[in-house]
């Protein structure tokens, strides 16, 4: 019986050293250079299984892909990680509030001369995408991906009914038709947010009035400016007006509200064209149009990138996958597969973008103008504390004045960081 | 040979007997004990250690002393996440035991189905916890979810469970007391069969009703049980983290931060490792303050005399 297992034991270790042996052997990119891809979500993980790989190593014969798809917030701990001495891709995408903070502790390459060497101009590319990525001291650490405008998503049947002829185009129509839409117990104006959408939402406002959240030097908070204390008073001013539910009780999941007709409007993105296009029976009761202005047109929305590691083995690998990744065609299949939105400019007059209705809503919503917070090193950490403060204002814990007051103390030493 | 020499000899021979008598106990014990120094206890020394530091991520920089500990404690966000912690464990704690004990007792006495039913409630403590985390999301909206719409039956107005701060809490409590309280049950099943039933045909004799038995009988018996439950469940909860961070990243006001969530923040947010390290190392006071306070309290006696 003893011999018995040994000749299996055996047996077991040659057939497993055959394996491997032939595979190593059979391997067609024993000779090339591997690329490392990681790719954050699970729609990013669609090009594991795209024919992008195999039309990247056609145009690169030198080199071989290994992708790999994490969830956002494994991907950014996975990087940390990384940067501490760990395993590193040579390219990653990056969600645009990881750059600054990445910067800082200097894990990213430095892509200026990418930039120049491939004579990339601002103007080929939706606004803000490049400029976006530019840190405090002025460099560049990352290439853009994606952009990810927010527009206004309607309820045409419910405009319909109530008698409302066209979107909202100013925040004080917003108003105005929010007021209509509402009647307090199965329908309000305008979607809640969870969470850090929530601040997402307060920025367009905040934009819009013509605010920011800190000086262009990005050195000192700004939330106590009188314009910045009209946005929050106006953010106040719809729960009030119960426009948005003021009770928390009656604040619904936003998706899910939208499609039951409870809110009206609705800020959002781009991933809900395709969530939206997975309910047939909504098809045809809803449609988009740009945020509501105010002093200035320019909304909340920000461009997503990819970021090379400094301590990446093959760069210049990690390079030809952007180069790759920033031709017309590779950013219209991204947007078909993955449903993220191009960059290039040249990319939304292909048929299957020109065509979408909706597309050009975003396209003129990025041409309006789009900011965001994270371009400093503590992005996240500044975010929740306004979405902090958001809460406590809209349940009438503090005022305008003093949360932003509290809010600015403790910004002004993390943005200084 | 002087005394000395002889002394360490024979202290050396002693040391190679028991080595020999124990080698096999020794080789075995011997990966777990290398895994967990490597992968628990030195990570942990070394946090400790990172506590005493200025740190530039997990590179300490200045050596600071306690600066650390002064400026969490003073810190009014930890006194929150703190008070956060506290009331979600004692709910939590109190709750799984309670219904766990419950359903230990209906499940004990003879009833068909006994397996399936014990089966059922144990399940949810194996559901992954970011699957479970997601799953109450739903279920606790209070416009779209189930547990509202059952409330509205008996007329009780929409709890806003997670989108107040007076509710999350609550709402964490109810999410943690439905995944535990099957391993509290089979914990408290696993104690009520080594309850001689002779006790209960004595007591029966006495004339003690329900309530006489239980009282006098199956809960002074179930007490290593209880005091097993409730350290092990104290530990885990003081340690509350996946449902602020899938479902309200703390808010809404940070009426959800936790101790391990505000110490997460400072670490991978504000890369602050040396503070975040401090807070680990409070945390860890807390909870051997905890356990050694009720293990104390609760001694084990000998409940058969």
């Amino acid at each position: 019986m003893k011999r018995f297992f040994c000749l299996v034991l055996v047996c077991a270790v040659l057939i497993i050293f055959a394996i491997f042996t032939i595979s190593t052997l059979a391997d067609e990119n024993a000779n090339k250079t591997k690329v490392k891809i990681w790719v954050a979500g699970a729609q990013e993980g669609w090009l594991i299984s795209s024919n992008l790989p195999a039309e990247f190593e056609a145009a690169y014969p030198q080199y071989s892909l290994e992708i790999t798809q994490y969830p956002w917030n494994t991907l950014h701990d996975k990087l940390i990680a990384g940067f501490l001495g760990g395993d590193l891709p040579d390219v990653a995408a990056g969600a645009d509030q990881w750059v600054a903070e990445f910067t800082a502790i200097d894990g990213l390459e430095p892509m200026e001369d990418f930039k120049k060497v491939n004579n990339y101009n601002d103007s080929d590319f939706v606004t803000n995408s490049w400029s976006h990525f530019i840190t405090i001291d002025g460099t560049l650490h990352a290439v853009p991906m994606a952009s990810a405008m927010r527009v206004l998503f309607y309820r045409t049947d419910l405009f319909e009914k109530a008698g409302i002829s066209h979107p909202p185009t100013t925040l004080d129509e917003l108003i105005e038709d929010g007021i209509k839409l509402t009647n307090g117990k199965d329908q309000f104006g305008l979607a809640d947010q969870r969470d850090y959408l929530d601040f997402h939402f307060f920025s367009w406002i905040l934009y819009a009035k013509g605010g920011n959240f800190y000086t262009p030097d990005r050195t000192k908070c700004t939330l106590t400016d009188p314009v910045a204390i009209e946005a929050l008073e106006f953010y106040k001013s719809l729960y009030d007006k119960n426009i948005i539910p003021k009770d928390p009780a009656q604040q619904a999941e936003t998706f899910q509200g939208f499609l039951q007709g409870y809110y009206s409007m609705a800020m959002s993105g781009f991933w809900w064209l395709g969530l939206l296009a997975a309910h047939p029976e909504i098809e045809g009761k809803w449609a988009t149009a740009p945020l509501p202005a105010d002093k200035t047109k320019i909304t909340y929305g920000h461009p997503n990138g990819w970021i090379i590691p400094a301590k990446a083995k093959n760069k210049a690998g990690g390079e030809a996958w952007i180069q790759f990744f920033l031709k017309v065609k590779t950013q219209v299949d991204w947007y078909k597969g993955v449903g993220e939105l191009p960059v290039l400019l040249a990319a939304y007059d292909d048929p299957v973008l020109k065509n979408n209705p909706h597309i050009p809503v975003f396209l003129e919503s990025a041409k309006n103008g789009m900011d965001s917070l994270f371009n400093i090193p503590n992005g996240d950490p500044v975010s929740a504390l306004v979405y902090a403060m958001l809460s406590n204002l809209k349940s009438n814990k503090v005022t305008p004045e003093a949360g932003a007051a509290a809010v600015c103390g403790k910004m002004n030493d993390m943005i200084k960081q | 040979m002087s005394s000395k020499v002889l002394q360490i000899r024979e202290a050396e021979l002693l040391l190679v007997r028991w080595l020999r008598r124990n080698s096999f106990t020794i080789i075995s014990l011997a990966p777990v004990i290398i895994f967990f120094s490597i992968y628990v206890y030195l990570p942990t020394l070394y946090s400790v250690y990172l506590s005493l530091f200025k740190t530039k991520l997990f590179t300490p920089v200045n050596f600071i002393g306690f600066q650390n500990y002064l400026n969490v404690l003073k810190d009014s966000s930890f006194w929150g996440a703190l008070r956060n912690t506290f009331f979600f464990t004692a709910g939590s704690v109190i709750g799984s035991l309670v219904f766990g004990l419950v359903l230990a007792l209906l499940l004990e006495s003879k009833m068909p189905g006994k397996t399936f039913f014990s089966s059922i409630f144990f399940m949810p403590y194996i559901i992954p916890y970011t699957a479970f985390t997601l799953l109450w999301y739903w279920i606790l909206d209070p416009v779209y979810g189930l547990i509202n719409y059952l409330l509205s039956f008996i007329g009780i107005k929409a709890i806003p469970w997670f989108t107040s701060s007076d509710w999350v809490i609550p709402a964490f409590i109810l999410m943690n007391i439905w995944k535990r309280m099957g391993f509290a049950m089979v914990l408290f099943l696993a104690g009520l069969n080594t309850i001689p039933k002779e006790l209960y045909d004595a007591a029966i004799v006495d004339g003690a009703n329900w309530w006489g038995k239980f009282r006098h009988i199956t809960l002074p018996l179930l007490r290593p049980i209880t005091l097993f439950v409730m350290v092990v469940s104290i530990i885990y909860n003081l340690q509350l983290f996946i449902e602020p961070f899938v479902i309200t990243k703390g808010g809404p006001s940070n009426a959800s931060t936790s101790i391990v969530f505000l110490l997460y923040k400072t670490a991978f947010n504000l890369y602050n490792i040396g503070q975040s390290s401090a807070i680990a190392v409070i945390l860890f006071i807390i909870i051997a303050l905890f356990t050694f306070l009720i293990m104390k309290r609760f001694k084990t006696e000998n409940f058969y005399e």
